[in-house]
């Protein structure tokens, strides 16, 4: 049997196996007949004060009441803190009124309908984190400069983080191409201009992440031009595709070119790494784009995990997997505890970080889930 | 992000109304029945199918559970939870069979297939034993979702919780995978 043969048969086989009108109701009548005889649980379910509230001003069966509820929370917050709020914008941390700062930013971000909202919330804050950053290493040598440096660059790597991590659910769910070109373009830009700010920043060590996370966010906003361009949505011309997927290509090959494998099988992998690369770059010679990103997007794959295996820095107790292509002569899927390779001042960072948190929820009371 | 309707029908699962539910089940069953029969013994489907539905409706209606952001891929889940845990199972009964602690009785039900589905089994089968050629577990996963299930690199990433792009890497080095084992047995 050959392969096609094969994957026809699955098809096949799929749309044969059938499912009976009759059985299907019999199911039914079983499923909710064993859902009547269930006893109920035995603690009642737990309703937060402001969704009980939220119930007085809005009819019980829209359920659109944790919007409501949210809207509730945060009309009560303005009317009361306005004025601190507006006292804090220009806050850095280390100033009592950056915790209110940052709440207002979070509370900003909940309320947010839709994840294009949350995007663009999240994109506003790294920005405003990004021009702390600035602010803050450009001021005289201070005791808690570098550990203030350290956690806005920190916050700075979440918030891309979390930028990407919208910009992904929009990418999957936006049917309209245009919107989602629209937005890639709006990320793109302001991606942009935080890195602008960044090499004003002197102090690389915090700077290392945060590049890192600019760089991934790129990556998605690119991929999203790959198929948009292929769908003929974007209006990007060829010769411009074309340069912007070299110019990935470049980075990742830069980023290949620095890792030092230790082990044989991490060799022979950044070796496949940096052939198929080579076998992208031939591709896009020839313009062929799709086949070009395909080499890339795999190599970019294999680079990143022999990155975090060689490298470190990830969080303790963080598995790692790495997905090695089945084309090597001996390949497994690895995964493993890493140790934290960070100094022990970010265990310190992250605590704080925590703290932070906790505190701003505790504020403003808000359940954030 | 879910669609409004769903919304809705989750939004009433959480005050338990039962017709919002029937709902879900009439857009679901069918899929999750297809997906249970080409995974798990025959005689077993109709059990499993009840059990995931029964395992959402807990989910669902809990107004503790965190929000749900794709209902498809839920239900997804849950059914490839059920057949792990099954087979698990099924593995703690063979050693109990070769114990002498389960009768014959009970262990033939295990290997039960009505009549008038053997040729399907037999397909089934054919294809199961082509994949077992293939690695890595998740390669068979990913083809047997996109093939058998019909489901979109979309959903399949929803469900082993990896973004679109990887998704389609996997399922592109799994079908190399495919042709090179195949072209290796001709």
């Amino acid at each position: 049997m050959t392969d096609k043969e094969l994957l026809n048969l699955m098809k096949e086989t799929g749309r044969r196996i059938e499912f009976s009108p009759v059985k299907k109701e019999a199911l039914k009548d079983s499923i909710l007949a064993r859902l009547e005889n269930e006893k109920s649980a035995t603690n009642p379910q737990r309703v937060p004060f402001w969704l009980r509230l939220a119930d007085t001003f809005v009819p019980a069966n829209l359920t659109l009441r944790p919007v409501a509820s949210f809207s509730l929370v945060m009309a009560l917050f303005l009317i009361t803190s306005f004025a601190t709020v507006n006292a804090s914008k220009n806050a850095l941390p280390g100033n009592p009124l950056y915790n209110v700062k940052i709440g207002a930013e979070r509370l900003r971000y909940f309320v947010a309908f839709s994840d294009e909202a949350r995007a663009k919330a999240s994109m506003e804050i790294a920005q405003k984190r990004a021009a702390e950053l600035k602010q803050l290493m450009s001021v005289a040598e201070g005791p808690n400069k570098d550990l203030l440096g350290a956690v806005v660059s920190q916050q700075l790597a979440n918030e891309l983080d979390n930028v990407k991590e919208q910009f992904n659910k929009i990418k999957n769910e936006e049917k309209d191409a245009v919107k989602l070109a629209a937005v890639a373009k709006d990320v793109d830009a302001r991606v942009a201009a935080i890195e602008r700010e960044l090499p004003i920043v002197s102090d690389k060590n915090n700077l290392k992440n945060v590049l890192a996370k600019t760089e991934e966010v790129k990556f998605v906003i690119l991929s999203t031009y790959v198929d948009q361009y292929q769908a003929g949505v974007v209006d990007f011309s060829k010769e411009a595709m074309v340069e912007k997927i070299t110019a990935q290509l470049n980075q990742i090959l830069e980023k290949a070119n620095k890792l030092e494998p230790l082990s044989r099988g991490d060799q022979e992998n950044l070796a496949m790494a940096k052939e198929l690369l080579k076998e992208a770059k031939r591709f896009l010679a020839e313009e062929n784009l799709s086949v070009a990103w395909l080499k890339l997007q795999e190599a970019n794959e294999i680079i990143n995990g022999l990155d975090i295996k060689i490298n470190g820095g990830i969080v303790e107790g963080e598995s790692v997997e790495i997905n090695i292509p089945t084309s090597t002569p001996s390949t497994t899927v690895q995964t493993g505890q890493m140790e934290n390779s960070t100094a022990s001042g970010d265990i310190i960072l992250n605590d704080w970080l925590n703290s932070q948190e906790e505190q701003s929820k505790e504020e403003f009371k808000v359940e954030i889930k | 992000m879910l669609k409004i309707k769903e919304q809705i029908l989750i939004g009433r699962i959480r005050k338990q109304d039962r017709n919002a539910f029937e709902e879900i089940y009439d857009e679901y069953a069918e899929r999750i029945h297809r997906f249970l029969y080409f995974r798990a013994p025959t005689a077993e489907c109709d059990d499993l199918l009840q059990e995931v539905f029964l395992d959402l409706w807990d989910y669902l209606s809990d107004g503790r559970q965190k929000q749900v952001e794709n209902l498809k891929a839920l239900v997804y889940k849950i059914a490839k939870n059920k057949v792990a845990n099954y087979f698990g199972e099924r593995e703690r009964e063979k050693r109990l069979v070769e114990l002498g602690e389960i009768t014959i009785q009970e262990e033939s039900k295990l290997a039960l297939v009505p009549d008038g589905e053997l040729d399907l089994q037999a397909d089934i089968q054919k294809i199961k034993k082509e994949m077992e050629g293939l690695e890595n577990e998740l390669y068979r996963e990913i083809l047997e979702m996109r093939f058998i299930d019909e489901l979109s690199h979309k959903e399949i990433a929803e469900i082993i919780e990896k973004d679109v792009g990887t998704t389609r890497v996997l399922l592109h080095r799994a079908l190399k995978q495919m042709k090179e084992k195949m072209n290796n047995e001709k």
